[in-house]
Formats: structure tokens, sequence, C-alpha cells
């Protein structure tokens, strides 16, 4: 359903993204892993249509996300970015239907922004301001509009989310995943950037591994559990420490290869 | 988005100043002509000359030039605020204000036809702007931070032209230029009236069918493509029908300081960022603030009016900063 085809991508003479393919069904949670500077944002930016890569292509259902417009997009992407500072003051429900904007039809506007903070656990933050929120219950009003921007029924539609668990506790990272896990079990696409290897085995389906711009590997959880892999990827020695409470082994890393 | 509960009341407020000072603007004044004879000329009734020509030659002229700028400017300044995400930005932040300056100290210098200093003012402001867009377009795409200093820029360049001009040319001609750079409604004529408004008003219904656009650039620039914003149009756009309604009133009226600050941001205070309130509220208070500027400035001083710039910040300024320490100065 996702299709990414050799995309390259560079900002001035620096390239960033090197001949990267891969694709995602419907259904499906992808999680982009690799160290800072590795190329997931960017690629993240490019299958959300905010850059144009410079060779290459994204096709999303048959759609070239490059020749769509802003408006065409919002209607079957969402796309939660890793900052997002809001200029003045809204309330969190009215910075939730913001993620509404491009709909047609606003009819279930509302209900959709009230059952968006409650999936993310901000059932009765409606009526607050935003800048009175925490770090982390800002993040979650954030997920929540992305939430809201893909609506009742995600079948068919892309959910991107740059860190979704940054700035937040264990419990609501794991709570953001979950939502984003129940979306794509309802039909969509959903590719997440994550630094936490551990919450990227718990949730995804597939995992691209990314380094330097280009593409290690992309496979199911079981192929990227590799230590030499992951070693490589990160720069960093790591331990697979298996656990029968865990479906899959935990990863720890044990800092830079000497 | 849901009214909030002082919009309503806010609205109401503003619609009964704005008719009480509409009334006071055209009945005050130094003249001998009653209450009565003012509106009985108002409404084509009246035989008496004098009501006929103060009303329909000087007052109302006066009273239209003051709805329309004050109107123009605090729409451009909520729309600028909005764009930039900065409650400091206002419309001389796209160098509009000292590009129809520049233009004005130009025609008054080497031309002295009709309608000289409203077309140059006009043509320079719009320049300005399209200059300031030109330096912050990065990439193929207009930058919010680079069209700012681009702004600084362009305001700096004009201003030293300006200065330049105002300390080389020993003119006459050049204290009308400082009265008209303080902002005056003094000389303001039917037909220039009309012509700015046939200017401005396409500007205004522009932004207000961009306010819901302006909302969701709220959220930054990438989040709002995401929301199915066209960014780079809605920046142009609003840039272009800030800068036609800033340089607009800044032909006919010279410019007007504090107006396209002030009312946005104390509205916004008090009623949320909300544009689609916001911006019809704004345009009411602007015209309020403006028409009450004009009522002081002629009621204090008859003979030499005090420029209308000056009562606008003289006015403003206080109320603005009573507001800011009672709110905590926020992020309104």
């Amino acid at each position: 359903m996702l299709k990414i085809e050799s995309v390259n991508f560079s900002y001035g003479n620096k390239c960033v993204l090197e001949n990267v393919s891969l694709s995602v069904d419907k259904g499906e949670m992808l999680v982009l892993l690799g160290a800072n500077g590795a190329g997931k944002s960017t690629l993240m930016k490019i299958v959300s249509g905010f850059l144009k890569a410079n060779s290459g292509s994204v096709i999303f259902d048959g759609n070239d996300i490059a020749k769509k417009s802003p408006k065409e997009l919002a209607n079957f992407r969402a796309v939660l970015e890793q900052e997002c500072p809001l200029a003045f003051d809204y309330s969190v429900l009215e910075t939730v239907k913001l993620g509404g904007f491009a709909r047609k039809n606003c009819a279930n506007l509302e209900r959709d922004a009230l059952d968006a903070l409650e999936k993310v656990g901000l059932g009765g933050f409606a009526k607050r301001k935003y800048s009175e929120l925490s770090g982390g219950e800002k993040r979650r009003v954030q997920m929540a509009r992305s939430l809201c921007q893909i609506g009742g029924n995600p079948e068919n539609k892309l959910l991107l989310l740059d860190e979704p668990s940054a700035g937040l506790d264990p419990m609501h990272s794991h709570i953001a995943m979950q939502s984003a896990r129940i979306t794509a079990d309802k039909g969509a696409v959903v590719c997440a950037v994550l630094h936490d290897v551990n919450l990227a085995t718990a949730y995804a389906d597939k995992i691209a591994l990314l380094k330097n711009g280009k593409l290690l590997k992309c496979g199911n959880v079981d192929e990227i559990l590799d230590e030499e892999l992951l070693s490589d990827a990160y720069d960093s020695n790591c331990a697979l420490i298996k656990n029968e409470k865990f479906k899959y082994p935990f990863v720890h890393f044990l800092g830079a290869k000497a | 988005m849901k009214a909030r509960s002082p919009i309503l009341l806010v609205g109401i407020c503003l619609i009964v100043i704005f008719a009480t000072l509409s009334i006071g603007s055209l009945c005050l004044g130094f003249s001998d002509v009653s209450c009565g004879d003012i509106f009985l000329s108002l409404f084509g009734l009246s035989d008496n000359q004098t009501a006929n020509l103060l009303v329909w030659e000087i007052r109302l002229p006066r009273l239209f030039a003051g709805i329309l700028t004050g109107a123009s400017l605090a729409l451009a300044g909520a729309g600028m605020q909005s764009l930039f995400r900065n409650p400091l930005a206002d419309p001389s932040i796209t160098g509009v204000s000292s590009g129809s300056a520049l233009g004005a100290v130009l025609a008054i210098t080497f031309f002295s036809s009709i309608f000289a200093l409203e077309i140059f003012a006009l043509i320079f402001g719009v320049a300005s702007a399209i200059l300031v867009c030109l330096i912050g377009r990065i990439d193929s795409r207009v930058s919010a931070l680079s069209t700012l200093l681009g702004g600084i820029a362009v305001n700096a360049f004009c201003g030293a032209i300006v200065g330049f001009f105002m300390y080389t040319v020993r003119d006459a001609g050049m204290r009308g230029f400082v009265f008209w750079s303080l902002g005056s409604l003094d000389r303001c004529g039917w037909s220039e009236i009309v012509f700015s408004y046939a200017i401005s008003v396409p500007a205004w219904i522009y932004i207000f069918m961009s306010a819901r656009k302006m909302n969701v650039l709220l959220l930054g620039e990438e989040n709002a493509y995401h929301c199915g914003v066209d960014v780079e149009r809605v920046r142009i756009g609003v840039i272009g029908a800030s800068a036609v309604m800033t340089a607009s009133c800044v032909s006919i009226c010279g410019v007007i300081g504090f107006v396209g600050l002030v009312v946005p941001h104390i509205l916004r205070m008090i009623i949320g960022p909300d544009n689609t309130k916001l911006l019809p509220l704004s345009a009411l208070g602007g015209a309020v603030l403006v028409i009450f500027a004009d009522v002081v400035a002629r009621t204090f001083s008859h003979t030499d009016p005090i420029p209308i710039g000056v009562v606008t910040a003289l006015i403003g300024a206080p109320f603005f900063a009573m507001l800011l320490r009672r709110k905590g100065g926020g992020n309104a």
C-alpha cells in the first residue's frame, strides 16, 4: 500500500538519503530505527509530502505523494511532527480540532476530537488551555490532533509519527503506541520513528534500520533482532536478553564499539 | 470552534462604542452648526449650506477614512501576527509603512501633481512588501524568519533614505511630510477614500476568507502543511493583502502607528486567538481606536490638530501596558 522506491535526497551537497526503497502493506506498522542523523525524520518528511525527493517516488494507495496538494494529502494522511510550538493559546479541544481543517464535512469533528483525546488518555482535558499543560501532555495533545485528522475510519489512511514517545513517561509511551497500533489494525498504514528499540519490537510489524542515509535492513522483528546488525546501526555494542515474559528479546546497548 | 463567552459581549460593546463615536465624530468640532443640523444634513433634509459642507465635505469623509484606516491596519496587524506567529508583528514588519513613506517623500520632493503622493506611497509600499518576500524566499519557500529579517532590512534602508531627504531638502513641503509621517485624516477627500476602499475591501475579504487557514498556521509551517494548508500560497496572499491595505491607508492618511500592533493583541488577550472571531472584531476595534483618536485630536486642538498617530500611541500604549500587567503578559 505504501511504496517508497529508490528515494534520494540531499540538503545542498550533503546526501541524507541514498537509494532507499521499502514497502508497507495495509494494516501494518513500520518503525524506522537508526542513530541520530541516520535520515529517519527526513524520510518521514518525504513520505509526508513536505519535502520532495531529488529522485525516486513515494506511492500510497496508488497516489504519488509528491503530486498531491496539501489539502488532498491531508484527507488521507496525518503527521505527528517532532516539534509543535503553538503560537497563541488555544484550548486543548480547539488544538485537536485543527486536525480536521481539510475535512469537507465537519459534522463529526468534535466527536472525533474528543475520541482522540480519550485515546491518548486526555479525556478530561478538552477545556484546558494548551499553554498550561506539561511537555508530555502537549505531546499527547498533538498525537490526538493527528488521530483526529485520521478520523473515525482509519482504513486506507496513512499515519506518520515522528518520535511519538518523545517526552512521554513509559506508560504514556505505551498508550501512544497502542493507539497507533489500533489505527493500523483498523486498516491504516502507520510509520513511526522511534529511538526505543524495545518499544519498536513491541508494536511494529516491520522495522527499517537506517544508517547514514542508507537502508541497512528492512524486515520483520525477528529479522532485525540481530546483535551484529543493531551494533552496526548504532555504532554501539548491544546484547539481546531473553526473558520469558516478553515475546522478543530485550535489546540492551552497552556503549560505543571499541 | 466554540464561541468563548466574552466574544458576544466584546462585539456588542465595540458596536455600541463605534456607533457612539461615529455620531460624536460627526457632531463634535469647532463650528456653530448644531447637532440637529448635522443630522438633517446627513439625511439630505437641511438647507443650511454650512452644515451640508461640514458634513459632506469634511466630517463624513473623515469618518470614513478613520473607519478604513483603523479596520485595515488592525486587520493587517492581526494577519501579520498570525502569519508570523509573533504577537509583536505589525503591518510595518513587511516594510510597507517605510516603503510608503519613502514613496511619499519622493513625491513631495519631486512631484507636485494631484494624487502623486497617494500613487507613489501605494507603489513603494507594495514594492517593499514584494522585496521583503523575495528576500525571505529560500529554496523556493517563503521563510517566516527570513521575511521578518528582510522586513527589518527594508525598513532600515527606506528609513535611511527618508532621513536623508528630510535632512538635505529644505522645503516647506517637508513640514507637511513630517505631519503626514505621524498620521492625519485632514487631507482625505471622497476621491481618495473611494480609491482606497476600492483597493482595501477585496483585501479585507481575502483576509476574512483566510481566517481558518491562519488558525492552522499557528501550529507552525510544517504542521499547517500536514493539516492541509498551502502555506506558501496563504503566506504570500496574506502578506499581499496586508501590504495593499496598509499602503492604501498610508497613501491617504500617512503612517498611523500602534493600531496594527495593539488592537489585535488586546482583543486576542480577551477573546482568544481564533481568527474567525478575532479578525472581524479587530477590524471594528481598529476603527474605534482611530475614530476615537481623531475625535480626541480635534477636540483638544482645533487650530493645529495633533497628529493622529501621536494620539493612537498615547491612548493605546498605556491601555496595552495595563492589559499586559493584568494578564501577566502571557501567551495571548
